[in-house]
């Protein structure tokens, strides 16, 4: 099944195979542990050298919790996880130097991700030194060279991170990812707390960073019109279970899953009008999901009934590169779902546009 | 019409990095002279006490004050006001150390437990109300009474009987940061768990732990002053506030002074660290966290 979802053209990297992760913790006393349905179930992907994988969803769909699991912040349940030849099951407090170096991770919030005591001087140079053993007077130079590479003035080595913007923290965040020197780079909705304009210099900030540097990106995100403009391949998540993988522009364009056709739905377009209430189904999660068959399939508007709500859906490769696991047929799929090509087309080519 | 212009006047920003104690109420700047005076006091002791502490029938007993005894003599003929002046120093050194002993090793154990959190948290935390839940007085005498009373160990009893409370305090202030993403980023860098605790959280509690420290002394040195009096502090000859009140309660119809003045000095000294504790408070407090650099 992994091998399906693989990208051929590109080496990979990063292989997540049968991941799965629970938020729970084994009572303090009996030791017993309350089942609660997995954060994140049976996911398997790979991504390859210098590229860009996007992973997107709703919220709660368990995209940061891959994230901190690749990065080592949170325990996985069950899967395989490796990165080139070291493993990834190991907590970060557990792996080796070279490893943590390799994988860096940027957050959401750069006025949390960034201790509001230090200067951005200290905040960069704080990996050349846990990394690279350079002492505080050999990373000035390195510290700045790096603020020229997220084009800051070299002067703000002396600030602190209340004294600049937002969009201008957020790169100070990236400067510091950066000074490790990774080759997997796990970028957790770094621009949805910017405005437009900072999130298109940040974007565009990473992509050249990336072209001189063959960086690879998980690239997590709600946001589809970052996610075609920006990545080579895309996971789409509902509820901790993968729906659809492919490259970008296979994924933007017909078949597709039922879950991405809404996903593209919900977009709103300037100029089309919301269509019957009673043809949207809303993606909006209101019980818990269900423990067998499909996971959509209680929100999904082409269930069928006695099939989708007890057996868990086949992957069905669709073109090369492209999966998607449903139980229709991908010619019913690109039949029923391929209305919703109209709204996604305005909006890849609204996203082509800006 | 109307004026704009005051619309289009930028006003000069409030200056973020003028000196935090410039900032304090008018109460707490007052109250931190005072400390300077005493601190000052304390320092300059063998230069401004007209007598030496200790020596006996300088005057007769019980003299009033008078141009050559300022505060009177006690029974033995000691000079009052030297006597106060010198006490001074025991206080100050004893109470100053015990806060600093309780503010640094309850912050160092607060932070620990607030960061690491789980068993370890819920253990320390038990433990410590186990100790806190026994009355302080008691605890002290048992452990002064056993070991020996002198000046060190009776600072490091009170010192160490205020880590559960150091702790609690900062135990919290620390959880509130530690679930902040530039600790999770420190953690996903690889950072110990003591490189995390002392660079990444303890810039960012040390409002708490200077008012931690500011509300100990005030209650380390009314402790001591207990202590003494009961005996268990500085043992006679040592001019001691406590000792003092003590020694002169007997025969305070012959005289006042011998108690007025070093339980005046310490009621002065004990208000002063409060109202300045106040004004810290207001400047360093939780609610101000993250507001002072």
């Amino acid at each position: 099944m992994t091998a399906m979802i693989r990208s051929t053209a590109i080496v990979p990297q990063l292989h997540i195979d049968n991941l799965s992760c629970r938020y729970e913790r084994p009572h303090l006393f009996s030791g017993r542990r309350n089942k609660t349905p997995p954060a994140v179930d049976d996911v398997s992907f790979a991504v390859g050298a210098g590229e860009t994988l996007a992973l997107v969803g709703e919220s709660g769909s368990g995209k940061s919790t891959i994230a901190r699991t690749i990065a080592g912040l949170f325990p996985a349940a069950a899967g395989r996880l490796r990165y080139g030849g070291h493993d990834l099951t190991l907590p970060v407090e557990r792996r080796a130097a070279e490893l943590r170096r390799l994988i860096q991770i940027i957050f959401q919030n750069p006025d949390a991700s960034l201790n509001r005591r230090h200067r951005i001087g200290s905040i960069i140079a704080r990996p050349l030194r846990l990394f690279f053993g350079l002492s505080d007077a050999d990373s000035r130079q390195e510290v700045a060279s790096l603020l020229e590479a997220v084009r800051l003035p070299t002067d703000y080595a002396e600030r602190f991170p209340s004294e600049i913007s937002g969009g201008e923290r957020q790169r100070v965040a990236i400067a510091r990812a950066l000074a490790a020197r990774p080759s997997l780079l796990l970028c957790d909705e770094i621009v949805s707390a910017l405005d437009v304009s900072a999130q298109a210099t940040i974007l565009e900030l990473l992509r050249s960073i990336q072209t001189q540097t063959r960086l690879s990106m998980l690239f997590i995100t709600h946001d589809l019109a970052v996610v075609r403009w920006f990545a080579d391949r895309v996971a789409v998540l509902y509820r901790g279970h993968l729906c659809e993988v492919g490259p970008v522009e296979r994924v933007f364009a017909p078949p597709y899953h039922p879950y991405t056709s809404l996903l593209l739905e919900a977009v709103p377009v300037f100029g089309r009008r919301r269509e019957a209430a009673g043809d949207a189904a809303s993606p909006a999660v209101t019980s818990s999901p269900p423990t067998t068959g499909c996971a959509f399939a209680s929100q999904c508007r082409h269930r069928i009934d006695g099939l989708c709500r007890s057996a868990e859906p086949p992957w069905r490769q669709v073109a090369p590169g492209h999966a998607i696991r449903c139980h229709l047929e991908a010619s019913d799929l690109n039949r029923i779902t391929g209305r919703a090509a109209t709204g996604a087309r305005l909006q890849v080519a609204a996203a082509q546009k800006s | 019409m109307t004026d704009l212009s005051v619309l289009l006047e930028s006003r000069p920003r409030p200056a973020g990095r003028r000196f935090a104690l410039q900032r304090l109420p008018v109460s707490a700047k007052v109250a931190g002279l005072v400390l300077l005076a005493y601190a000052a006091v304390a320092m300059l002791a063998p230069a401004i006490a007209p007598y030496p502490p200790n020596e006996i029938f300088v005057g007769s007993p019980f003299e009033p004050p008078s141009a050559a005894f300022l505060l009177g003599t006690d029974s033995l003929g000691r000079d009052v006001l030297s006597r106060t002046i010198y006490g001074s120093r025991t206080i100050l050194l004893m109470g100053g150390a015990a806060a600093g002993l309780s503010a640094s090793i309850g912050g160092l154990l607060g932070m620990f437990i607030g960061y690491r959190g789980g068993v370890l948290d819920e253990v320390a935390m038990r433990m410590l109300e186990i100790i806190m839940s026994i009355p302080s007085i008691i605890f002290a005498l048992l452990i002064v009474g056993s070991l020996g009373a002198s000046a060190p160990l009776v600072a490091v009893t009170v010192g160490l009987l205020s880590v559960p409370n150091v702790a609690r305090v900062v135990r919290a202030a620390t959880q509130s940061v530690a679930s902040e993403d530039f600790i999770t980023a420190a953690r996903a860098r690889g950072e110990t768990s003591l490189s995390i605790v002392l660079r990444e959280l303890l810039p960012n509690v040390t409002g708490t732990l200077i008012v931690e420290f500011s509300i100990r002394t005030g209650y380390s040195i009314l402790f001591i002053g207990g202590l003494g009096f009961l005996g268990f502090g500085a043992q006679p000859p040592t001019a001691d506030w406590g000792l003092m009140v003590n020694e002169g309660r007997g025969t305070i119809d012959a005289s006042i002074w011998p108690v007025a003045a070093p339980a005046a000095g310490m009621a002065m000294l004990v208000t002063a660290v409060n109202l300045f504790t106040d004004g810290v408070n207001r400047l360093f407090g939780p609610a101000e966290q993250g507001g002072v650099r």
